[in-house]
């Protein structure tokens, strides 16, 4: 049976960012994302909280539809609870990466 | 503002009564109404830890947000369950962009599954905030339809559009016009039936809790003694007191509902159906009860009345049979199994659950 390749960092960056997107132009806003991005915590994080909680949503879905990768974001209190993890766009996927890793490992 | 209104520096926890100071403030800033400590103090049941649970989000000292939760015990066909309602989530706007959600409602689950409960339950009227209580676990019991009957419609309208105090005095006469159509549409009562407020301290309140138990039998719902639904009838946060109406069959109590009156955004007031229940084949009676509601909420100015018939499946259509119609608020009913031992009940459908507005107050 044919596996499809787990994603590599950049794919990840490429869901993330794509899934922010998604979540802010659903806002009627557009926004300029890269790795320094504030996620969270700052006045000028790209998303609320409920909006955050949305954003893993897409970002769970995307993963599985483009890759398989079946990873619980939205609903994960660990992630939630490592602040670090969600404080800017770079961090985040470098989370998602560490979770697929595990979840294969 | 910087980055220091991150939720990393927080902690969270269960509240006690001396956290009570923090809670009520917590409380005015976010819904901007200007509660009191001794109203937050009853709404709350004095922090009393076998009454109610609130887990704050503090730091240094300040609370910047907290999760509620009631206990309840709910019973379907003898069997019992131990559940906690979820009421509010306040988060102070300045940590909106924080991840104090869903971090308390993460607190909450384990909370309330370290205190021996088998489900947390909630009803959600925005959409947003339905969706991602999903996302983080919850799931989806059913998107239950509030009804509302307009009795002063110009007026509604005009409030809903915000027209101002012209339209609200151009409103009047229309709205005695329909006054009095729906007096002349509304059936008399059968004179077999008398309609009567009832004390909340009568004998009967005994029987209504009976009747509503019998009617709801195969539906999980709240185990009720005439005591608890006193307690519970007893107070709210905008202080508007609750009324009782019953119907009887010459001496018999056979149904009753329950109102309240409350004031909505942009001033609209509203007549508030709790709750309604009837002995099997009282459809009739329940519709008097219903029908007096009605008038009274006119005669205390309300503009709509609104109801949540999720107590049986015959309950919509008796509303609709007075003139009710589907609203375009509704509620998600959802819920998140906190012990294995309900993981896999057949809860998730609207049909296993007798729920309204006695369960969510909040307008």
């Amino acid at each position: 049976m044919n596996q499809r390749p787990h994603p590599s960092r950049a794919d990840v960056m490429d869901v993330v960012t794509r899934s922010l997107r998604t979540i802010v132009a659903g806002q009627g806003r557009a926004v300029w994302l890269q790795e320094s991005t504030s996620l969270t915590g700052t006045d000028t994080a790209v998303l609320d909280s409920l909006g955050m909680v949305m954003a893993l949503v897409e970002v769970e879905q995307a993963l599985q539809a483009a890759y398989g990768e079946r990873i619980v974001v939205a609903g994960n209190d660990a992630l939630f609870e490592d602040d670090g993890a969600l404080a800017t766009v770079g961090s985040f996927v470098d989370r998602i990466c560490r979770l697929i890793e595990s979840e294969t490992a | 503002m910087n980055g220091t209104r991150s939720a990393g520096s927080l902690t969270i926890r269960r509240a006690d009564p001396d956290d009570l100071p923090e809670v009520a403030r917590l409380f005015r800033l976010v819904s901007e109404r200007d509660y009191d400590l001794p109203t937050v103090e009853r709404l709350v049941c004095g922090l009393d830890p076998q009454r109610y649970y609130v887990w704050l989000a503090l730091t240094g000292g300040q609370a910047v947000g907290m999760t509620m939760m009631e206990p309840r015990t709910l019973q379907r066909d003898g069997q019992v369950l131990r559940a906690g309602y979820w009421t509010n989530l306040f988060v102070d706007p300045a940590y909106r962009t924080s991840t104090l959600y869903p971090r308390l409602p993460f607190a909450m689950f384990k909370g309330a599954s370290e205190a021996g409960m088998d489900l947390v339950y909630a009803a959600v009227r925005r959409p947003r905030v339905a969706e991602a209580h999903l996302a983080i676990g919850m799931r989806q019991i059913a998107r239950l339809p509030v009804l509302a009957k307009p009795i002063r419609p110009a007026s509604l309208i005009a409030k809903h559009n915000n027209w101002g105090a012209w339209a609200k005095r151009l409103s009047r006469l229309p709205d005695a016009a329909y006054a009095g159509y729906l007096a002349v549409r509304r059936s008399p009562v059968s004179e077999d039936y008398s309609i009567e407020e009832l004390p909340w301290d009568a004998a009967e309140v005994r029987r209504l809790v009976e009747i509503a138990g019998a009617s709801a039998s195969p539906r999980l719902r709240q185990l009720w003694s005439a005591e608890l639904f006193r307690e519970r009838f007893a107070y709210n946060s905008d202080g508007a007191p609750y009324t009782l109406v019953g119907a009887f069959r010459r001496r018999d109590l056979v149904a009753g509902a329950v109102y309240r009156m409350a004031r909505r955004g942009k001033n609209i007031c509203a007549g508030i159906v709790m709750e309604a229940v009837y002995e099997d084949g009282e459809e009739q009676a329940v519709q008097g009860a219903l029908a007096e509601i009605e008038r009274r909420a006119h005669a205390a100015g309300a503009d709509v009345v609104l109801c949540l018939p999720g107590w049986d499946e015959r309950s919509p259509e008796i509303f609709r049979g007075l003139g009710y119609m589907t609203s375009p608020e509704s509620y998600v009913l959802m819920r998140r199994s906190t012990a294995e031992a309900t993981r896999d009940l057949p809860l998730d459908d609207a049909s296993a659950w007798r729920f309204g507005f006695a369960d969510h107050d909040a307008f």
